[in-house]
């Protein structure tokens, strides 16, 4: 036994996790602070996202349901002040909401920060007129078809407590039927697939995603079957779509870490299958 | 200074539950339990401000002040919450079945229909399209062409036939089962590159908050925390040395 464990690919086969974590963390340091430009190619998937916020018009309004958490922060929130930021720049009017408690912070940090970018730069945003957080509500799917009869019983009041019949945007929205577009940001449940199943076909409502790169392979069928028109698939969706609007940000800054995480993990797995084919004449041996 | 205590507690809490990878240690475990503890507060005072004040609260108290605004209807809101709560107690724990059975039968029929018109009607729609083969090109990569949407028709039977019973798996039911198990690996293997790419980035988000409370403005919070962890783990792992040793 003693013997065995002397051997090179024994060793390789019974390698510590502690060593694998080690690398991971020491790969993520490393090109944290080397940036190597990587080529990004943008998707179908993507190119279907961007110019579906395109085709939107001025004044028209889009429904944002921020339905993730902090622990996705860094996947969801580079997307979520992106679109934020295009929409704003097209003169988009924004009502967003979540089923997720943590979410209300989130919307407010992506609005704050893009709205002080756009001060900078001469244009005002006002809340009310131009954006409004509805903030949390419970009740997943039965928020989701109530809002199909009337964003304002549903949400009775914004994330401040401000009645929304005193808020000026949200008498221009009964229902869907004044929505233009609606664009999820998606971690779980509830989320994309809960509304798909309860407003986009029912409601016939257009509607985007941008998810978690676990989510996203199941999300590629809805695309394909026209029931989403684009998806922004977690961090690499996200730089594709900074990449489109020529302004490469959070996103993309994360991308050298991401190929060479990896680049790590393919060798690892390419090391230890040879390591257990090489074994296996071996333990078949005894 | 909140900013500063804010990026001090965000450190050490990242180190804190990174130091479980090392292993299980008495730092990982207070980081554990704050968690669990705030999550739990936070949750709590989510749930009142946004739900039972807004939707109970708010609608029911104007009907005993006399105020306009109030609504009867939401005190069966009030009613099954505390029928509910009945739960807790052994004798009355039955009243919860009443409230609980109209929740699950009210989730069922919604997920019911819409899950048969998104996943059942839209997908089978979306696979019925891939056979309108006017207009498209024979191949091109990632695009609907002829042969991408052979691949998805050939995919949706074969991971069928994969997983009918029915018929015991011989000639042709056994070549497009086979063929279907050869489906499903290529969707796991997908799912599993985009599961490390949800993974690393994460990792990139903490990595990118050290980084940030790693200067002078934050006095150097990372380099301190890093040292006291370390030193921390250092010491028990000696004193839990010299303990088995006695």
């Amino acid at each position: 036994m003693g013997l065995a464990y002397t051997n090179f690919y024994q060793k390789i086969l019974t390698l510590d996790r502690r060593w694998i974590f080690l690398m991971v963390l020491i790969i993520a340091v490393v090109f944290y602070k080397i940036t190597i430009p990587m080529p990004i190619k943008v998707t179908l998937q993507t190119q279907s996202f961007y110019d579906t916020i395109e085709q939107l018009k001025t004044g028209e309004i889009v429904h944002i349901t921020a339905d993730y958490t902090v622990s996705v922060v860094p996947e969801l929130y580079p997307m979520h002040k992106a679109v934020v930021r295009r929409l704003f720049e097209k003169d988009v009017k924004i009502i967003v909401s979540t089923l997720w408690t943590e979410g209300v912070p989130l919307i407010d940090r992506a609005f704050d920060e893009v709205c002080a970018e756009l001060q900078r730069e001469g244009k005002i945003k006002t809340y009310g007129v131009d954006y409004i957080n509805l903030g949390y509500k419970s009740g997943s799917d039965v928020v989701m078809t109530r809002l199909g009869t009337s964003f304002a019983e549903t949400f009775p009041a914004d994330a401040k407590g401000t009645p929304v019949t005193q808020i000026p945007l949200m008498q221009q929205v009964k229902n869907f039927d004044n929505i233009a577009l609606m664009i999820n940001f998606s971690v779980g449940h509830p989320g994309i697939r809960e509304w798909l199943q309860q407003v986009q076909r029912r409601y016939n409502v257009k509607m985007l995603c941008g998810a978690t790169g676990i989510m996203s392979p199941d999300l590629y069928a809805f695309y394909q079957s026209g029931q989403l028109k684009g998806v922004l698939a977690g961090l690499v969706g996200a730089a594709e779509y900074e990449i489109l609007l020529n302004r490469p940000g959070l996103a993309n800054a994360g991308m050298t870490v991401q190929s060479f995480e990896h680049l790590g993990i393919i060798l690892l797995i390419i090391v230890s299958n040879i390591a257990y084919f090489l074994q296996k004449p071996k333990r078949s041996k005894r | 200074m909140a900013g500063i205590i804010g990026g001090w507690l965000s450190v050490f809490f990242t180190l804190a539950i990174m130091s479980f990878l090392y292993k299980d240690n008495p730092i990982y475990k207070l980081a554990e339990h704050v968690y669990v503890g705030v999550a739990a507060g936070y949750l709590f005072v989510l749930a009142v401000v946004h739900t039972i004040k807004p939707n109970f609260w708010d609608c029911v108290a104007p009907l005993f002040t006399a105020a306009p605004g109030g609504q009867w209807v939401r005190l069966g809101a009030g009613i099954f919450g505390i029928m509910f709560l009945l739960r807790l107690h052994k004798k009355t724990s039955w009243v919860s079945s009443f409230p609980l059975a109209v929740m699950v039968g009210t989730f069922a029929a919604l997920r019911m229909t819409g899950l048969a018109n998104s996943d059942l009607v839209g997908q089978l729609h979306g696979t019925i399209d891939c056979l309108n083969y006017k207009g498209i090109s024979l191949f091109e990569w990632g695009k609907p062409s002829l042969i991408n949407n052979l691949l998805i028709i050939g995919g949706v039977i074969s991971v069928l036939s994969y997983f009918f019973f029915s018929l015991e798996h011989r000639g042709v039911l056994k070549f497009t089962g086979k063929t279907g198990i050869y489906f499903l690996m290529i969707t796991f293997g997908s799912s599993y590159g985009y599961t490390v790419m949800a993974r690393v980035s994460v990792l990139i988000g903490r990595i990118n908050d050290i980084n940030t409370y790693n200067t002078s403005h934050y006095f150097y919070a990372t380099i301190f925390c890093a040292i006291f962890i370390i030193a921390f783990l250092f010491i028990s792992n000696v004193i839990q040395k010299k303990a088995k040793k006695t």
